[in-house]
């Protein structure tokens, strides 16, 4: 049943001029954007922005004034049910059937979205393996706890293996132990080969598996950018600090790679890098041998928090 | 299996449960067969009975809650996320919801059917177990309708909403049942009489069987057509006027044909009733978000067909429809004095007393006051502050065309009649200056918050 890979010419979505109104406001504003396959796209915005109507709209939930919205080639408010084959949506309030198993959750939803008989078994128990439930799959939906329900509502939403999964305020109400665990899980789902669109408040978490920013607010697109550093395909950005300022620090990384440096000062610096962890593991190797003294090393962040304060502060709605 | 269906039945159908239901209506029926007398024949009303109260009350409550509970419980728009079409949603969520509701009502069905059954009676007691199950549907679709149409209006449905189902769906029970004695209670077997329809007559039981049929199809068209906006199927607006055509071809079928030398004018006067009837369900039951207007304005403006279809408020339909039957009535009977109108007006009019009127200015009139009633209508629901504006409306239009016309009948001239509803008799320009004098102050208020509401960025 696994049907993730799929054509992969042009954007997997694509929105043009949609334009959706609430009474004495427009909620949506000519938005446009596209949306490149293997991605995990940060949903960001103040309260209002226009966030959850925008996916609901994408989601073929509601009917935009005008515009148009295309998923893996389907026009999804032409062919709506064809649509939900090709994505996945969670809502930020769900529900459970609270009565039924896990699994007759996920049967269910299989059936729903028109898995055969032949292939069913198979996605439960992929899905359930996937968010870490399998375990739970003769227990029943009211009995599991925030996280769990959670877990299945996710599985519940990607059973179908859908290309295209959004999720609206996925971690909200999970504790620091479950939201790690999650931001696992989409990383995981993008490595299978889905595109993801998350919104949420909680940038910190965002930032940990996300590859691009999409800034909504009244109504408009702000910003919608791939994030620094944690492109795929791309140099990874490292961050490195020494315990006191060494000169030989310049020296040392221009050797490693003069077009990489994107910022050096006193006792910090940023700069790309070429390759996996094998490839950082060996210039922390040669920064020691050099006797540089490092306090600190790793992969920076993606600039998600940095970059929304940013627009925050150069006023996003002005 | 349909899966909606099959969801349906894990939740409604536990061993337990299926288990309760026969000894529990095994005991009262062998109650009532002890009490009375031991008689197979009171059995069988009192299962009857029992099948009408279990449909009408709590039928119509588990139809109402279908749907309901799916949004209270955050499911639904899950539910909207697959790939179930209308039509499967519909009939898995009607029947699956109700199924505990038709185990126990077939059970009675069955005992009322069957319970001491001669072979002179099989068609009659058929017919009788037909007539029941036709009542059950549609009193169940009705609930399963209502609360799928108030997920149209942008206020939240919540419990007010279920409980107008529920009280919608025995309402529409009771009146289609014969044996819960509703208005069409003269076409019981007691009393064989025929109907007339269409120049043909017919058995009165079979008419009343035929007509329960299509009142349960089209609900459950009904039902289907509006699963189709809910599922953002896109769809023509086809399904309204096919409702508004097959009721008036009924109705029509009691009046036609006519008579040799008999003018069409009755005729007539029947279809513009009822198109008017047809005109004001349309206009406050169907949704009439400000949002969806402005959208389908522009849809036209813009020459987007496809989203102008599916925007177009139904009751625009209505109103042209009883627009051109009105002045196509007034034109086939310029003369406002006819024997129709003195009979239309009986209670407003001493018909030695009154002179003149023009039955073309009385249509004007009667489309000025559908128009205010419209504009009316419309200013309630774009209000953010009236909690229930088409209750509000119809109590307003209840008002107007009730309790004001008594009220002047005492204190005003016959023409004062003009500014509460339209009037036939008298001067054509007080007729038309009537309404006019109420359509232009709503008219102003509507525009002001039709403005008021446009929407803005930031």
């Amino acid at each position: 049943m696994s049907d993730i890979a799929h054509d992969a010419v042009g954007p997997l979505v694509t929105v043009e001029n949609l334009v959706f109104d609430y009474p004495g406001r427009r909620a949506l504003a000519d938005v446009s954007l596209t949306i490149e396959r293997g991605t995990i796209t940060a949903l960001v915005g103040p309260n209002g922005a226009g966030k959850t109507t925008l996916l609901n709209c994408i989601a073929a939930l509601a009917l935009p004034a005008a515009g148009h919205v295309i998923v893996d080639g389907i026009d999804v408010h032409a062919a709506p049910r064809r649509a939900h084959q090709r994505m996945g949506y969670l809502a930020d309030f769900f529900g459970l059937y609270r009565e039924l198993t896990v699994r007759r959750c996920l049967d269910y939803r299989a059936r729903a979205l028109g898995i055969d008989s032949t292939h069913r078994a198979a996605a439960i128990e992929r899905a359930a393996a996937r968010m870490g439930i399998v375990d739970r799959l003769n227990d029943r939906a009211g009995t599991l706890s925030r996280g769990l329900r959670q877990r299945l509502a996710i599985a519940q939403t990607i059973i179908h293996e859908p290309p295209f999964v959004m999720l609206d305020e996925p971690a909200s109400g999970l504790d620091p132990a479950a939201r790690v665990s999650l931001s696992a899980v989409f990383r995981e789902l993008r490595d299978a080969g889905m595109t993801l669109v998350v919104s949420s408040h909680i940038l910190a978490e965002l930032e940990d598996y996300s590859t691009h920013m999409l800034v909504i607010d009244n109504g408009r697109v702000v910003e919608h950018r791939a994030l620094t550093g944690t492109d795929v395909g791309q140099r990874r950005l490292l961050h490195i600090r020494l315990v006191a300022p060494d000169a030989r620090l310049d020296a040392i990384v221009a050797e490693i790679d003069p077009n990489g440096i994107v910022e050096l000062a006193g006792l910090e610096a940023r700069f790309g890098i070429e390759g996996g962890p094998a490839e950082e593991a060996a210039l922390l190797r040669r920064l020691i041998e050099a006797g540089l003294a490092v306090a600190a090393f790793g992969p920076v962040s993606g600039g998600l928090q940095d970059a929304y304060l940013a627009l925050l502060r150069e006023g996003m709605t002005a | 299996m349909n899966p909606e269906l099959r969801r349906n039945l894990w939740i409604e159908l536990t061993p337990s449960r299926l288990l309760i239901v026969p000894i529990l209506l095994t005991i009262v029926l062998l109650l009532v067969w002890y009490i009375a007398g031991r008689s197979v024949d009171e059995v069988r009303f009192a299962a009857r009975y029992i099948f009408l109260a279990l449909v009408l009350l709590w039928g119509t409550r588990r139809a109402a809650n279908a749907l309901a509970d799916e949004i209270t419980g955050g499911t639904w728009d899950a539910q909207r996320m697959t790939a179930l079409g209308p039509w499967s949603m519909s009939w898995g969520k009607f029947v699956g919801g109700t199924a505990y509701v038709w185990y126990a009502s077939l059970i009675c069905l069955a005992v009322a059917t069957l319970a001491g059954i001669e072979p002179a009676e099989v068609m009659e007691r058929l017919r009788l177990a037909l007539e029941l199950l036709f009542v059950g549907m549609a009193a169940m679709l009705t609930s399963f309708l209502v609360v799928l149409l108030h997920l149209r209006r942008p206020r939240d449905p919540g419990r007010r909403a279920s409980f107008m189902a529920q009280a919608a769906g025995v309402a529409v029970g009771l009146l289609a049942s014969s044996t819960a004695g509703g208005f069409l209670d003269e076409f019981t077997v007691d009393h064989p009489y025929t109907v007339l329809w269409y120049g043909e007559r017919i058995a009165e039981p079979m008419f009343l069987l035929a007509t329960q049929a299509a009142l349960a199809l089209w609900l459950g068209f009904g039902v289907y057509r509006a699963m189709c906006g809910e599922l953002q199927k896109p769809t023509w607006p086809w399904g309204w006027p096919a409702v508004s055509a097959f009721v008036l071809a009924y109705l029509l079928g009691f009046l036609l044909p006519l008579e040799r030398g008999e003018s069409p004018s009755m005729a007539l006067m029947g279809a513009a009733i009822v198109s008017v009837a047809l005109f004001y369900a349309a206009l406050l039951c169907d949704g009439k978000d400000g949002i969806r207007l402005r959208w389908f304005l522009r849809a036209i403006a813009g020459g987007d067909i496809g989203r102008a279809a599916r925007l177009f408020p139904s009751w625009l339909f209505s109103f042209v429809l009883a627009a051109v039957l009105i002045v196509v009535w007034a034109m086939s009977s310029p003369d406002a004095q006819t024997y129709e109108m003195f009979d239309l007006y009986d209670d407003f009019t001493d018909r030695d007393s009154i002179g003149g009127g023009s039955l073309l200015a009385w249509s004007v009139a009667a489309i000025l006051f559908m128009l205010r009633d419209t504009a009316l209508v419309l200013w309630l629901n774009m209000s953010p502050k009236t909690r229930s504006p088409d209750v509000a409306a119809a109590i307003l239009l209840a008002v107007n065309y009730g309790i004001l016309p008594m009220l002047l009948s005492f204190v005003a001239p016959d023409e004062a009649y003009a500014i509460v509803m339209p009037w036939p008799f008298g001067h054509p320009a007080i007729a038309i200056a009537g309404p006019l004098a109420t359509l232009l102050p709503i008219a102003y208020l509507l525009w002001r918050r039709w403005r008021s509401l446009a929407p803005h960025s930031g």
